[in-house]
């Protein structure tokens, strides 16, 4: 018998045996076409719903790129291709032409690969044969399915970051650009990295924060995302900082950088923070933080309390390792008579104690070294150090795109090879 | 067929051959007492970090300030690239009508009267440039006026010009007795002061100063003896010089796009009589295009070292090298001239009209950023995502056709639905073949370059959405929730997609993939567009009212005709009552 879709208004007999039990004894007409389970299952597998989901899949994409112009690309992607169900803001919607306030909901990324999913596997419980004809476009299923599955695996479980290594210096940690964190340094024995570090989150909600692992309190007064680093005429007046680096330098906040722009900035989060002694309204000082003074490897401000000294920074968050790659050399060639890269290049040694790993590596473009599960990458050179900057990333599902693509091809090419063969035969006939 | 008929054919394509050939001949071998200007342009130089004749500096330099590789000298005389070029470098390019103003506020601020051919020389209107760079400077370059756009455009051109005739431009000092890519500018060896010791300065120097005097004998001396130099050290690079001029002076995808029309021309004219006759006429062409067509791309990949798209401009004309590949593939089945009209169409417009406007940007001939190194995922995934936009524009070409044909011709009978219904489903499957494996590719390089398989950027998602677009066309075929007019008319709006993908997603100015600002392109492609949506609100009118529709069945009384469902191209549909 010829498995059909929902045929509409076809007569429904008597409610049958439940599915399963009694369908294989019963009759050659399967009653259990006609249960409720069943049906259901036919109208997840309707192509016409494929079809819907194509076209909303359509549209999610398309609005999720133009949101890019206004929005940052992580901003974008969390909002619209990693998450359930999205606002897209009617400027978008309007692509721009009217700056209309307000938002439509519309479903993201995860429900309608969700319903994608449903739909495919519904369809091939169903309808699919295992034919020879079929099988190409089983094999193709098969690969979309691992690629939805990558990228659900991807979104949810990747981590990229970044380490950045001057020339002659070694690097144990990678840096995670999207979240910052303030750092508290105790300088004290330079063999010993001792630090006390606030994590983002807190920097976010802001307020009092208090822990008796930290040496004082910290009141965070203002944390700006982005903002511009501009010269202060000491304190008072607009300027909130009483000390440090604050006193000649000030923040103003600025919003988010769009996409990956066209001068590609870099988004500069800034903090001002004022520190008391712990349980007590003591100040000592209010601070500007921010990580461009990290970048741009000024000294840090110090605090002192109790006679101890610390040093207190806000970073990029910090993933430590318990390895470290030393840059030996770093080569950045130019074509003559450009500024156009041709190569960049680190010598690297790569030096891991607890595993004895001692060795000497080359990172250069499309050649990145694989270590621990990451993979580093040759991404470009620190502006402003010599040094290089590594892409450094970790993503437990990277091999399923490979599977796929080469299952989707092959489905591809063995599906529509039969019908342009059936297509030339007939065409001869 | 008559005799006539059977003569067509090979009329035409001996015609073709013979403009081939009349482009191609060599000018005549100048004699002793003329300027061997035509060898003087092999001479080798560095610029934009590529070893290239200074032929292609020529051209490349005059077309970035007038538009076009000639220019009218005094006499009025078409002129070469060549020519004005040394003519700058021996000082005199002042005089020449080269700057192309058009903007009447900045006509009038330069102190220039408007004149018909829109050319202006140096001279004309230098002492009011500074105070020009003035009035720019201050100027918000994110929102210009038109003016100040303008002025900027000028600038920009003058900067080149200047650079030229200051001898900052381009390194033609090659490298003796240097490291193989210390090439310097001959400003900075002269500045110096060891211009009479460098070889490549001296012999320029000489050269040029042979030219200003006039004396064609000496300069055709030195310039033979340089040769002999350079051959010993750079023996490879002058070859591809050598090729490289024969190159430009071919002009090869102009040519292949004059060939393409004609092709185009000849498959419409057959649906109007001679048909057996004028078809082969038109393949004939198309196939002579399509050789030199191929004969570009494989000289353009010798020169560079490169796969063939590696920006825009290359992958314009690979989509008109697609095009007709499908077309000499595709016509020998059908016979009909449909995909010989719509392939040549194609091929002339991408490789012909868009590939000439971005070419005016300066050399198209660029050197590659170094995570854009050649790689084998890279060459693969840009080959075949080009190849599938051609496709696509295929589908949608076919699509337009079908809908013109249908609502205002007698033309689309019952047969000729379901042809052409077949046709674009068939290239639709191929199209959606080619995007989602070149797309895929695309992630794969990613992820071998930077750790990111899918980064949701505006390129990417430009190539998604085109696959998403053929996918769900081939879908709502196959769920019979369109026939075949609704697939031209799908088709037809993947054309709008698709051009999205290769050049809307640019201007977006975001993204990992932005390679460069065309304004003027904006308004190409929302005109593009528009013209796309006007067919499809046609392809929409129900087809009682279509011409072809209309006369299937005259006198009869019958509705219209009853297309075919698609079962004849054996596919099971998944019939929904």
């Amino acid at each position: 018998m010829k498995s059909t879709a929902i045929k509409r208004g076809a007569p429904i007999a008597s409610h049958g045996p439940s599915v399963g039990a009694s369908a294989a004894e019963s009759a050659p007409i399967s009653n259990y076409k006609h249960g409720l389970p069943y049906r259901i299952l036919q109208t997840c597998a309707s192509l016409r719903i494929t079809v819907v989901l194509f076209v909303l899949s359509f549209v999610l994409v398309f609005y999720g790129t133009w949101a890019q112009v206004d929005a940052g690309i992580w901003t974008v992607v969390n909002q619209y291709f990693r998450w359930w169900f999205v606002w897209i803001p009617l400027k978008v919607v309007v692509l721009r032409t009217l700056d209309v306030p307000g938002a439509i909901p519309f479903p993201g990324g995860w429900t309608l690969g969700a319903l994608l999913l449903t739909n495919l596997l519904a369809a091939h419980a169903i309808r699919f044969k295992m034919t020879w004809k079929r099988s190409g476009v089983m094999v193709l299923h098969i690969g979309l399915i691992l690629m939805m599955v990558g990228e659900f695996v991807t979104g949810v479980y990747a981590i990229e970051g970044r380490m950045t290594i001057a020339v002659g210096q070694a690097c144990n940690y990678v840096e995670h650009d999207r979240k910052t964190e303030l750092a508290i340094v105790d300088a004290s024995d330079p063999s010993v990295l001792d630090e006390i570090v606030i994590p983002h989150a807190f920097l976010l909600k802001g307020g009092l924060i208090q822990d008796h692992r930290l040496p004082f309190d910290v009141v965070v007064d203002q944390y700006m995302a982005n903002s511009a680093i501009f010269k202060a005429m000491g304190p008072g007046g607009e300027n909130p900082a009483t000390t440090g680096i604050g006193l000649t330098r000030i923040a103003k906040e600025r919003p988010e950088t769009a996409g990956a722009g066209t001068e590609q900035a870099m988004e500069i989060p800034s903090a001002y923070v004022t520190l008391r002694k712990k349980n007590s309204d003591v100040t000592l000082g209010t601070y500007l933080m921010s990580t461009y003074f990290t970048f741009i490897l000024r000294p840090p401000d110090e605090v002192v309390v109790d006679g101890k000294k610390y040093e207190i920074s806000l970073r990029a968050k910090r993933s430590y390792r318990p390895y470290a790659i030393y840059l030996k050399d770093f080569k950045h060639e130019v074509f003559p008579g450009t500024k156009t890269a041709r190569n960049y290049q680190s010598d690297v040694r790569l030096t891991d104690k607890e595993r004895n790993e001692d060795r000497e590596v080359k990172i250069y473009m499309n050649h990145p070294l694989r270590y621990d599960g990451e993979t580093f990458y040759q991404a470009s050179l620190h502006p402003l150090a010599r040094g290089t900057v590594l892409q450094v990333v970790r993503n437990p599902g990277w091999l399923l795109p490979y599977f796929s693509c080469a299952l989707v091809t092959l489905g591809m090419l063995v599906h529509f090879g039969i019908l342009l063969l059936g297509f030339i035969r007939r065409s001869v006939a | 067929m008559t005799t006539k008929e059977k003569v067509l054919p090979w009329l035409v394509a001996g015609l073709g051959v013979v403009y081939l050939l009349w482009v191609l001949a060599p000018a005549s071998t100048p004699g002793p007492d003329e300027f061997n200007v035509l060898e003087f342009a092999v001479l080798p130089v560095m610029e934009s970090g590529r070893i290239k004749p200074i032929d292609t500096v020529a051209r490349s330099s005059l077309t970035v300030i007038t538009h076009k590789q000639t220019f009218r000298d005094e006499k009025d005389v078409r002129q070469p690239a060549i020519i004005w070029l040394l003519d700058t470098l021996a000082q005199t390019g002042s005089r020449h009508k080269i700057f192309r103003i058009e903007n009447d506020e900045l006509l009038d601020f330069l102190g220039l009267k408007a004149r018909p051919s829109l050319r202006y020389a140096p001279k004309e209107f230098e002492d009011r440039l500074p105070s020009l760079f003035q009035r720019i400077a201050k100027v918000d370059t994110s929102k210009p006026s038109l003016f100040e756009a303008k002025a900027m455009d000028l600038l920009k051109q003058w900067e080149v010009f200047k650079k030229l005739e200051t001898e900052q431009m381009p390194l033609a000092s090659a490298p003796f007795g240097r490291g193989k890519d210390d090439w310097y500018a001959l400003y900075d060896i002269r500045k110096g002061g060891f211009g009479d010791r460098d070889l490549s300065t001296s012999a320029f120097g000489l050269i040029l100063n042979a030219y200003e005097a006039g004396e064609p004998r000496t300069f055709n001396k030195y310039l033979a003896l340089y040769f002999d130099r350079l051959k010993e050290l750079l023996p490879d690079d002058m070859d591809a010089a050598r090729f490289e001029v024969l190159f430009n002076r071919f002009e090869p995808f102009h040519q292949a796009s004059v060939l393409y029309i004609f092709a185009f021309l000849l498959g419409c004219l057959s649906w109007l009589g001679w048909s057996k006759s004028l078809n082969h006429a038109g393949f004939y062409l198309c196939l002579l295009g399509f050789l030199v067509h191929t004969w570009a791309i494989f000289g353009r990949m010798y020169i560079l070292g490169r796969p063939p798209v590696i920006n825009l401009y290359s992958s314009a004309v690979f989509i008109g090298w697609c095009c007709t590949g499908v077309t000499l593939l595709v016509e020998p089945f059908f016979r009909n001239s449909i995909s010989l009209v719509v392939g040549s169409a194609l091929a002339a417009i991408t490789a012909g009209v868009i590939g000439h406007y971005l070419s005016l940007d300066g050399d198209t001939m660029v050197m590659m950023q170094a995570v854009l190194d050649t790689n084998l995922w890279l060459a693969t995934h840009v080959t075949i995502v080009t190849f599938g936009y051609a496709a696509t524009f295929f589908a949608g070409f076919i699509g337009i056709l079908f809908i013109i044909l249908g609502l205002f011709t007698p033309l689309l009978n019952k047969n000729g639905v379901s042809v052409l219904g077949k046709m674009i489903y068939g290239v639709i499957c191929f199209a959606t073949l080619l995007s989602f494996t070149g797309t895929v590719l695309g992630g794969i390089w990613a992820d071998q370059s930077w750790g990111r398989f899918w980064g949701w950027d505006p390129k990417e998602n430009g190539a998604l959405l085109i696959v998403i677009w053929n996918a769900m066309i081939l879908h709502a075929r196959w769920a019979g929730m369109i026939k075949q007019r609704g697939v031209a008319v799908l088709a037809v709006a993947g054309n709008i997609v698709t051009a999205w993908s290769w050049f809307g997603t640019n201007l977006l100015g975001v993204g990992l993939h932005n390679y460069g600002f065309m304004s003027g392109a904006m308004w190409g492609i929302l005109g593009f567009d528009a013209s796309q949506f006007v067919i499809i609100g046609l392809g929409l009118i129900p087809t009682r009212y279509w011409i072809s529709y209309r006369s299937a069945a005259p006198g009869s009384g019958a509705p219209k005709p009853q297309l075919d469902p698609v079962n004849a191209a054996g596919i099971e549909l998944e019939s929904i009552a």
